[in-house]
């Protein structure tokens, strides 16, 4: 686990760099502090475990209130028909990026501020910045579950990143001593390999001035031998404050996709009385009893509509879905995720119906 | 670990770390503004701009019904068949429409846009200037040739322009095929509206050819075996014909012209090719989409799928066979 930087059960490790002088040496500095069972308890940490828990549940039931578009009677209506288990597997769903996103961005500015804790002799006392007391704080398993649930979940254009952040909240370093020539052997030999899988993307993005997705895929993986290790102490400061700004500013603009990400899938019903030109009414199903349907629809309102008028039930994919660019991995594109490259390997993307092209309900 | 010589490499490190550090954030960033941004290249933000297509779920498309090939309507089902028709169907498809075809005539294509009356246009519409400033296009999707159709026991008396100047000639009113003949100074022209009351006088011996493109004519030979030749006179300038559109919706011209770069994109996979081989190629012989011009690339919900998955299982052009046996008939190979 000393290749990991051994959070959690380095305790060698960490004893061994407690007497070392960190102006001079630099092993301390990319050496572990001390694990969360060393440190004393805190308040931040039941802070910490009551937002892994408490926020999911808030969330849900807020996204319920956006969903019903601020409507008393329409939040009841949801709140009676929405099915919790359904509630909360919408809600892993949409957010389990969001959740791997903000916690992965939490470790990895509080790994690369440990370290410099454990550089300046800080190890035995409490992380003075809040990320890097819920670094320690967390447990093994919480942090890699982090950085696997990001593996799975994130596009593949940003898992270099992951890889980038997982260097820095790990301290993983080729450059630490013992084995160094071996670290930084294995290193080179991880980045052809690295090289060689992604050049055919490489390559034709940048033949399509794609620069961003260039470097995207290339600058993380560089930056990634470096970013273990104490920063400069002038720069501890400045970084902390604008890492912890910028990841509060992250959590809250993605929150708001998140929180007007639908709960219930996206449908055009198509309904009207036999003879007549059809209504294409676009919403969301809320509930189907043996008398009616009932569409909350895009426009505002709600229809309950009578099952015998109902022509045909579309579901429809929503525009976000849309990619940026025209690059492939092996076949899976790089907007995917790794779950839904697989997802798409066994079932591919099917083109939108006609009827999902209403904006509003024309009679056609 | 230390000795006096390892300093300066822990200095480097801190060095380097910290500079590592601050250029993770920027890539972080630009990373996170990747994500937020929105994308108007998108055939969704296209179609959202579109006028002609706000609030519609099925698309009226113009089709001639008198032009075998092309566009033949068959008056026991009423079903359409041909290669217009199939093209019509791709882009209404690709645009993701359900689709309604209405016949129109020839003359009546322009004003058929002009007034609403169809959304879209697919019926040998050749792309010209004067008609750009009344409609706009979107393709090339075929390039053809003008040429003559004359009775099969005429092809020793009409073999080049010249001698078609003394014959009467048939052309469709409001046709690019019209305004040539008038340019070559025909003055013997028996203006009518459908290529089919062109056919018809030709065989009651009130007119002696029909010129219009070859497309048409090909098909006007394969219906009636035998009956018809057609004359290569010798105009070796192709028309391109094109999906005529509302004047001014510049989305919707962008959306169809996408349709077709992605079609000439899959290149012999692509539905074009299909509907090419299936209706034209027998008797007009192998031939490729023309490169849609003016075009942009935009980007669709089906572009998340790798073109090594799309594999359209496209029929081959039939054997050369029915070709050389077409192409046998042509005569008079006449220069102007």
């Amino acid at each position: 686990m000393r290749w990991f930087g051994g959070y959690g059960e380095g305790s060698g490790a960490v004893a061994g760099a407690s007497t070392a002088d960190p102006s001079v040496d630099p092993e301390p500095a990319a050496s572990p502090p001390a694990s969360a069972r060393h440190l004393p308890d805190w308040p931040d940490r039941q802070a910490f475990w009551t937002l892994i828990v408490g926020a999911p549940l808030v969330l849900s039931v807020l996204r319920l209130w956006v969903e019903a578009g601020g409507e008393l009677q329409t939040t009841l209506l949801l709140v009676a028909n929405v099915d919790p288990i359904n509630l909360i597997a919408a809600f892993v769903v949409t957010a389990s990026w969001l959740a791997a996103t903000v916690l992965v961005a939490v470790f990895a500015v509080g790994g690369v501020l440990l370290a410099n804790e454990a550089a300046t002799g800080g190890r035995d006392t409490l992380p003075r910045w809040l990320f890097a007391r819920w670094r320690a704080a967390a447990p093994p398993w919480l942090t890699i579950g982090c950085f696997l649930l990001g593996a799975l979940t994130w596009e593949i254009l940003f898992l270099p990143l992951l890889l980038l952040a997982a260097c820095a909240a790990f301290q993983i370093s080729p450059w630490r001593q013992p084995r160094r020539w071996l670290r930084l052997l294995a290193a080179l030999l991880a980045l052809v390999v690295y090289s060689v899988v992604l050049w055919p993307t490489i390559s034709l993005a940048y033949n399509r001035d794609e620069v961003v997705v260039v470097g995207l895929l290339l600058a993380p993986v560089l930056l990634a031998l470096a970013i273990a290790g104490p920063i400069a102490t002038f720069l501890v400061r400045p970084f902390a404050i604008t890492a912890h700004g910028a990841v509060a500013a992250l959590t809250l603009l993605a929150v708001w996709p998140f929180m007007t990400t639908p709960v219930l899938p996206l449908n055009v019903v198509v309904a009207g009385p036999a003879g007549s030109p059809p209504t294409y009414l676009r919403g969301h199903v809320v509930l189907v009893d043996d008398v009616h349907t009932v569409v909350l629809r895009d426009r505002g309102g709600v229809e309950y509509v009578p099952n015998g008028q109902i022509r045909s039930q579309v579901l429809c994919p929503s525009d976000e879905e849309t990619p940026r660019f025209r690059l492939w991995v092996y076949g899976v594109h790089v907007e995917d995720s790794v779950l839904r490259g697989i997802g798409r390997s066994v079932r591919p993307i099917a083109r939108e119906r006609p009827e999902c092209r209403v904006e509003v309900d024309p009679v056609s | 670990m230390p000795d006096g010589a390892s300093v300066p490499r822990h200095r480097l490190h801190v060095v380097a770390t910290s500079v590592a550090v601050i250029l993770s954030m920027a890539v972080a960033g630009a990373a996170s503004s990747c994500v937020e941004s929105e994308s108007t290249n998108t055939v969704q933000y296209w179609r959202s701009q579109s006028p002609t297509l706000r609030g519609k779920t099925t698309l009226k498309v113009g089709v001639q019904g008198d032009q075998p090939l092309m566009g033949l309507r068959d008056p026991q089902t009423g079903q359409y068949n041909g290669f217009d028709i199939e093209i019509a169907k791709i882009i209404a498809e690709g645009l993701g429409y359900q689709i309604e075809l209405t016949p129109v005539t020839t003359p009546q294509r322009q004003s058929a846009l002009q007034e609403g009356a169809v959304q879209l246009v697919v019926a040998s519409f050749s792309i010209t200037e004067e008609r750009k400033k009344v409609v706009a296009f979107a393709g090339p999707y075929l390039a053809v040739r003008q040429q003559v159709l004359i009775p099969a026991e005429k092809a020793d008396t009409i073999k080049t322009v010249s001698d078609l100047k003394k014959h009467r000639v048939c052309v469709i009113n409001s046709s690019t095929s019209k305004e040539r003949l008038l340019r070559e100074g025909f003055t013997n022209l028996d203006v009518r509206s459908t290529n089919r009351e062109c056919i018809d006088a030709i065989q009651h011996d009130e007119t002696d050819a029909l010129s219009t493109d070859a497309t048409i004519l090909a098909g006007f030979m394969d219906m009636y075996k035998g009956k018809f030749v057609v004359v290569d006179m010798g105009w070796d300038v192709s028309e391109e014909l094109g999906i005529g559109l509302p004047y001014g919706d510049t989305w919707l011209e962008g959306l169809v012209g996408d349709i077709l770069v992605e079609n000439y994109k899959q290149g012999k996979n692509s539905r074009w090719q299909v509907a090419y081989n299936r209706n034209l190629a027998p008797v007009l012989g192998a031939k490729t989409q023309p490169v849609p011009k003016n075009a942009p690339d935009l980007m669709d919900i089906t572009d998340r799928t790798s073109p090594r998955a799309v594999n359209l299982a496209a029929p081959k052009a039939p054997k050369d066979a029915v070709v050389r046996r077409v192409r046998g008939r042509v005569r008079g190979r006449g220069r102007r």
